[in-house]
């Protein structure tokens, strides 16, 4: 396999990927082709995802969707399976105005069990950030959803 | 005085007690019906206190986190976290200012799914003139229990909201 082949089925994974996250897909996010890097994912402006249409500013929850989805998204390359998150930190830094949105995600330490990863979003200026976020991430089976009641 | 947001009003919903006035509850309510994401999210404001709020959310298809499992997407705890701590800041600032979160954390404590509507109940701990501190939890509507914690720092802008 060349490495453009290696390329093409990383990329076709992160599609299907992609694809097998519902919300993620009804949000309209997509996996950000490689001039868009460093984004992993990103999303064009729709009204849908306004909170405040005087501002008109994204709804803080769908930048926090986005950062969480990126780290999904990236952990599933690495896991193999979709990782459960244990919680999350968001700093909002800017408003987000009426323009695409784009997320990066770092995976500052992945051990057996839990994933520690950073992500930021921008819009024109990856220098710009609008948002941070700071995630755990439960790599086991089964884990938060198989404890009893 | 408990505001209800009429027929979207759960049954049964205890006074969360306060003083907000008609007036600042009803544009706040009219806020959460225009906001597009809550409209695309069916997050519904139930009840209204002083400084704090109830919302609801019934969760559908299209906000799970994979097609295989009835697992909600964090995403959509974390869109009804925002946007119930948003209409307690509301509450607690008790004007039409807009707002904007500064931070915000969820703590994911059992999972969400399909199946049971969620209750999200934030209240304001604090606020000066221009920040509000806001925390709460969300619960499953079918069994009382917390699936999330919240804990959010809220900013008021000079602009109006609506």
């Amino acid at each position: 396999m060349t490495s453009k082949d290696h390329e093409h089925s990383a990329g076709r994974l992160l599609r299907e990927t992609m694809e097998a996250i519902p919300f993620a897909r009804h949000l309209g996010f997509r996996i950000a082709p490689a001039e868009f890097a460093p984004a992993v994912l990103y999303v064009p402006f729709r009204e849908g995802l306004v909170g405040n249409m005087m501002l008109p500013a994204y709804h803080g929850g769908v930048l926090g969707t986005l950062m969480q989805s990126a780290a999904m998204v990236k952990l599933f390359g690495e896991a193999g399976r979709l990782p459960k998150l244990v919680d999350s930190n968001v700093d909002y830094l800017r408003s987000a105005g009426p323009c695409t949105l784009y997320a990066d995600c770092e995976l500052v330490r992945v051990g057996r069990r839990i994933a520690a990863v950073t992500s930021r979003c921008w819009q024109r200026d990856s220098a710009h950030c609008v948002a941070l976020a700071r995630m755990h991430f439960l790599l086991e089976e089964g884990g938060i959803d198989q404890r009893a009641d | 005085m408990l505001i209800r947001n009429g027929t979207q009003c759960a049954q049964g919903a205890p006074d969360i007690g306060g003083g907000l006035s008609d007036g600042a509850a009803e544009r706040i309510l009219g806020f959460a019906r225009v906001s597009p994401h809550f409209c695309e999210m069916g997050i519904e404001v139930v009840a209204l206190g002083t400084h704090e709020s109830r919302t609801r959310m019934v969760p559908r298809p299209f906000m799970l986190a994979t097609a295989d499992s009835d697992l909600l997407h964090p995403g959509a705890i974390f869109s009804l976290a925002d946007s119930a701590c948003g209409t307690a800041v509301m509450a607690a600032l008790g004007d039409l200012r807009a707002i904007a979160t500064l931070d915000l954390r969820v703590d994911h404590l059992r999972p969400a799914t399909v199946a049971s509507a969620l209750e999200a109940r934030m209240r304001c701990t604090q606020r000066s003139e221009h920040i509000v501190f806001v925390e709460g939890e969300i619960l499953r509507e079918e069994d009382g229990v917390a699936v999330a914690k919240v804990l959010g720092t809220f900013i008021a802008t000079p602009k109006e909201a609506a």
